[in-house]
């Protein structure tokens, strides 16, 4: 009884938050919904008796939105939506989809056939998974483990200006866009006065 | 395995927890600042931080312009609530602690990266420039540490074969974590003194930035924040004393009391290392953190390791 | 409710002070006496101690500082010279012209706990840019952008070190800010906590009486800086015993330099390293020669406040702030090459 009723309140919480998101007009506050309602859902996961999978969710999720909420601070230009802005893209589409996917997955999960076997309680659900992940699925999640390090480490390389070659050399041969596409681009070998200075263009300013 | 408390009272004995532990943890710091200041404190310490907390309730809340209501509501009483969560897991006996969850490690670094949530909305909610200022460099620092806490407290689980709290606590029947997995404990204290932004990582409320987060907090709001902060440093000093100090364990006295004199203990180490080392430029502290301390993190992960293999 | 006002009473009082003309850097002293508590920011303070003169720009500064004090909070004007011009914030301020101030203070606290008339507010509670709604011409409110924004300006996107494009914020901090010494004015341009640019302006600290016991030289001065540059450095209670030493008169040697030790221990100097270079000396080698208390350390030279908006451009704030106090003069800071 008591799990019901957790159930509904997270899921309620989830779809809530969820939908909140894209009213909102701030960039950190949408973030932070987000966050909510993933939350949400990985409470309903420890409901479902995934011990270690619902609370390693909450753990990334949390993580994941703090730094998506530091890069959305740093790249918008509005981030707490006290200028009107709107807020959304191709809003009929997206409609349109989401609900095709609810009709979709309601037709699922009323006429599904799902199977009535429920585990006996007292599992040792943490040392299963453990075995799990250091037995038989040991290589996906090395090889996926180390890929992910890859990635990380060469894209920090690969973006930061030293570059892989040293100070100054991440410029060497690159050339911002032309400012006025119909003239072109700058012939090669000549790099235009006031290089790296973006005081005026960006959007939309008449 | 251990009692749970009932799931109504358990909200209550956390905040008390936390009550005594702040309060404690304020009188410390007070008692190690005046001795390093060469000031007569006197009797009148043990009740200072009352005193302090009375000024701060009869001043009234200022408001920014256009503030984030919702989250400058929401970010002390989170911060409060994510030292409560933490709490509940630490073993304070043999038979008692709050919620002695199986996956109780992974829960402590879940309230730990919340933490970092928190204390940004707290900077971000005043739409002053101070607190966004404090808040961008402390989520830096704090992702920096947080791999670093885990790799920590998953090394002190490898021994109890188990990530729960009250394992680890009899695991170290024989020997203590902080003498088999040396680099463990200096570790933890670095992340302690990072949630907690105290001392050298108080880069959240730093005095250069005009008290940081806190900057445009007064009042009621202000009160709950720094409260918050002491209780953070309280949970980790428990959560310290419980998986590196041996927890309940000890000779004479009942668990609950070696308990509280371990985390009376780190309280105090706490409170000197934010007396007496300077504050460390963030910038500096993001290189040291993933240079040094995480290959470190890697160590005492290997020493746990090649420690259980025998 | 009085329970908890006689517990307030009692507390170490909370004061933001703010240093004027003729102040020097004497308020910095007060902070050895347990029954005061310095804080960062007018908002954690029941009562503002203003030292020293405060007219025209600086005077303006204080009415913005005084507005934050909350309401029940009171004020105190520390001055030798009761006559002078006053700015509005100090027109039913407590007037004190003693030596030490810090039983005043204690009273306006008190006064300020148990009696919370609130005070009114100097300036207009007025947005500076009041969003004006849709313009005539099409502006605001519209399509993805909003057309250009009528009212609040938004930030624009820059390249910073690593080839980002960051927003840029323009920014005025000071005079009364920890880590600026008297009258400086700091005019930065930031990209997240990094100054891509910034300017150091000098306001003027009129002409007139200072108060007993500003200027200072030698050990006494060197201790009061380094007070300062310990509270910026988050030591407080090393900052506390700085003060003590330095109201005392300095002239405990030993005393003196067994702070020396406790501050190079204590990573100060290894935080400083490398930071705010500046004719080949960064701001460690400044806080070494502070720390050897020397009284033949020849006369400061004035702040150039040129070379030093140049030095800070690229560095962290924290950093910049380092750098800025790492030339603070001891005196009142002498206005050679400021430009306004």
């Amino acid at each position: 009884m008591t799990v019901d009723l957790a159930f509904w309140v997270f899921g309620l919480g989830a779809v809530t938050t969820g939908w909140r998101v894209f009213r909102t007009a701030s960039m950190v506050r949408a973030t932070f919904l987000l966050l909510a309602s993933f939350l949400n859902v990985g409470a309903i996961i420890l409901l479902l008796g995934g011990a270690y999978l619902g609370v390693a969710l909450l753990f990334m999720m949390t993580v994941e939105m703090a730094v998506m909420a530091i890069f959305m601070v740093a790249f918008m230009m509005n981030p707490a939506g006290l200028n009107p802005m709107t807020m959304v893209h191709q809003p009929r589409l997206a409609a349109a989809a989401g609900w095709v996917a609810f009709v979709a997955g309601a037709v699922m999960a009323g006429r599904g056939n799902f199977p009535e076997r429920p585990l006996p309680g007292g599992r040792p659900v943490i040392a299963d998974l453990g075995a799990e992940l250091m037995g038989r699925s040991m290589l996906i999640f090395e090889t996926a483990g180390v890929a992910l390090v890859a990635t990380m480490i060469g894209a920090v390389v690969l973006s930061s200006r030293r570059s892989r070659f040293g100070d100054e050399a991440g410029d060497e041969g690159s050339l911002p866009p032309a400012l006025d596409p119909d003239t072109g681009s700058y012939p090669p070998g000549v790099i235009p006065e006031g290089v790296g200075s973006g005081h005026d263009h960006h959007g939309g300013h008449g | 395995m251990s009692n749970h408390a009932d799931i109504w009272a358990a909200p209550l004995l956390a905040a008390g927890i936390l009550a005594v532990g702040a309060y404690t943890v304020a009188v410390i710091h007070l008692a190690v600042g005046g001795w390093l200041a060469q000031a007569r404190p006197g009797v009148g310490l043990l009740l200072q931080p009352a005193r302090s907390a009375a000024v701060l309730m009869a001043q009234p809340a200022t408001a920014t312009e256009r503030p984030d209501r919702a989250m400058a509501a929401l970010s002390p009483a989170l911060y409060a609530a994510l030292a409560a969560v933490a709490v509940t897991v630490v073993p304070w006996s043999r038979s008692f602690s709050i919620a002695d969850v199986e996956t109780g490690i992974v829960l402590w670094g879940t309230a730990e990266a919340l933490v970092i949530v928190a204390m940004f909305l707290h900077g971000w909610s005043s739409n002053s420039h101070q607190p966004l200022l404090a808040a961008y460099r402390f989520v830096a620092a704090g992702v920096s540490y947080l791999l670093l806490s885990m790799f920590v407290l998953i090394a002190a689980a490898i021994p109890a074969e188990s990530l729960q709290l009250s394992r680890i606590v009899e695991s170290q029947a024989g020997l203590w974590n902080v003498v088999r997995q040396p680099l463990g404990l200096p570790l933890f204290v670095v992340v302690a003194l990072g949630s907690a932004t105290w001392g050298p990582l108080d880069l959240a409320d730093g005095s250069d930035v005009s008290g940081g987060t806190a900057a445009e907090a007064s009042g009621i709001p202000g009160l709950v924040w720094m409260w918050a902060r002491a209780a953070m440093l309280a949970a980790f000093a428990a959560m310290s004393a419980a998986v590196f100090l041996g927890g309940w364990h000890g000779p004479v006295l009942p668990g609950p009391a070696w308990m509280a004199v371990k985390t009376v203990a780190m309280i105090t180490v706490l409170s000197a290392a934010g007396h007496l080392l300077a504050r460390v430029p963030a910038e500096r502290f993001v290189t040291w953190a993933w240079v040094v301390l995480l290959p470190l993190g890697f160590a005492d992960l290997a020493i746990a390791g090649l420690g259980s293999l025998r | 409710m009085t329970v908890l006002r006689r517990l307030a009473q009692d507390a170490p009082a909370p004061v933001f002070v703010a240093r004027g003309g003729g102040a020097g850097l004497l308020p910095v002293e007060l902070q050895a006496d347990p029954r005061l508590r310095m804080v960062g920011s007018a908002r954690h303070a029941t009562v503002l101690l203003a030292a020293g003169r405060f007219a025209g720009a600086m005077g303006d500064a204080l009415d913005r500082v005084h507005d934050q004090l909350p309401s029940t909070g009171a004020v105190v004007w520390w001055t030798a010279d009761p006559d002078a011009a006053r700015p509005p914030s100090l027109a039913e301020a407590t007037v004190f012209g003693g030596p030490d101030p810090v039983e005043a203070v204690l009273a306006a606290h008190r006064r300020a706990v148990s009696q919370p008339g609130a005070r009114r507010a100097v300036l207009a509670d007025e947005p500076p840019h009041p969003f004006e709604g849709r313009g005539d011409h099409g502006q605001g409110g519209e399509g993805m952008m909003g057309g250009v924004p009528f009212g609040r300006a938004m930030a624009m996107t820059a390249d910073d070190r690593d080839g980002l494009a960051l927003d840029q914020l323009p920014l005025q901090l000071g005079p009364f800010l920890l880590g600026l010494p008297n009258g400086v004015r700091v005019s930065a341009v930031l990209q997240g906590g990094v100054v891509q640019e910034a300017e150091l302006e000098g306001l003027d600290l009129g002409e007139g009486r200072a108060l007993a016991g500003a200027d200072a030289t030698g050990a006494r001065a060197d201790l009061r800086w380094l007070a300062e540059a310990l509270r910026l450095g988050g030591l407080d209670a090393l900052a506390r015993r700085a003060a003590r030493l330095a109201r005392a008169g300095a002239t405990d040697a030993a005393a003196c330099a067994r702070v020396a030790k406790l501050v190079r221990r204590s990573g100060l100097p290894a935080a400083w390293s490398k930071v705010g270079v500046v004719e080949g000396e960064d701001a460690r080698s400044r806080l070494e020669r502070r720390l050897r208390f020397d009284p033949r350390a020849g006369g400061r030279r004035p702040l150039p406040a040129d070379r030093i908006g140049r030095a800070l451009a690229g560095q962290d704030w924290s950093d910049a702030l380092v750098t800025i106090w790492s030339f603070a003069s001891v005196g009142e800071r002498a206005p050679a090459a400021a430009a306004p």
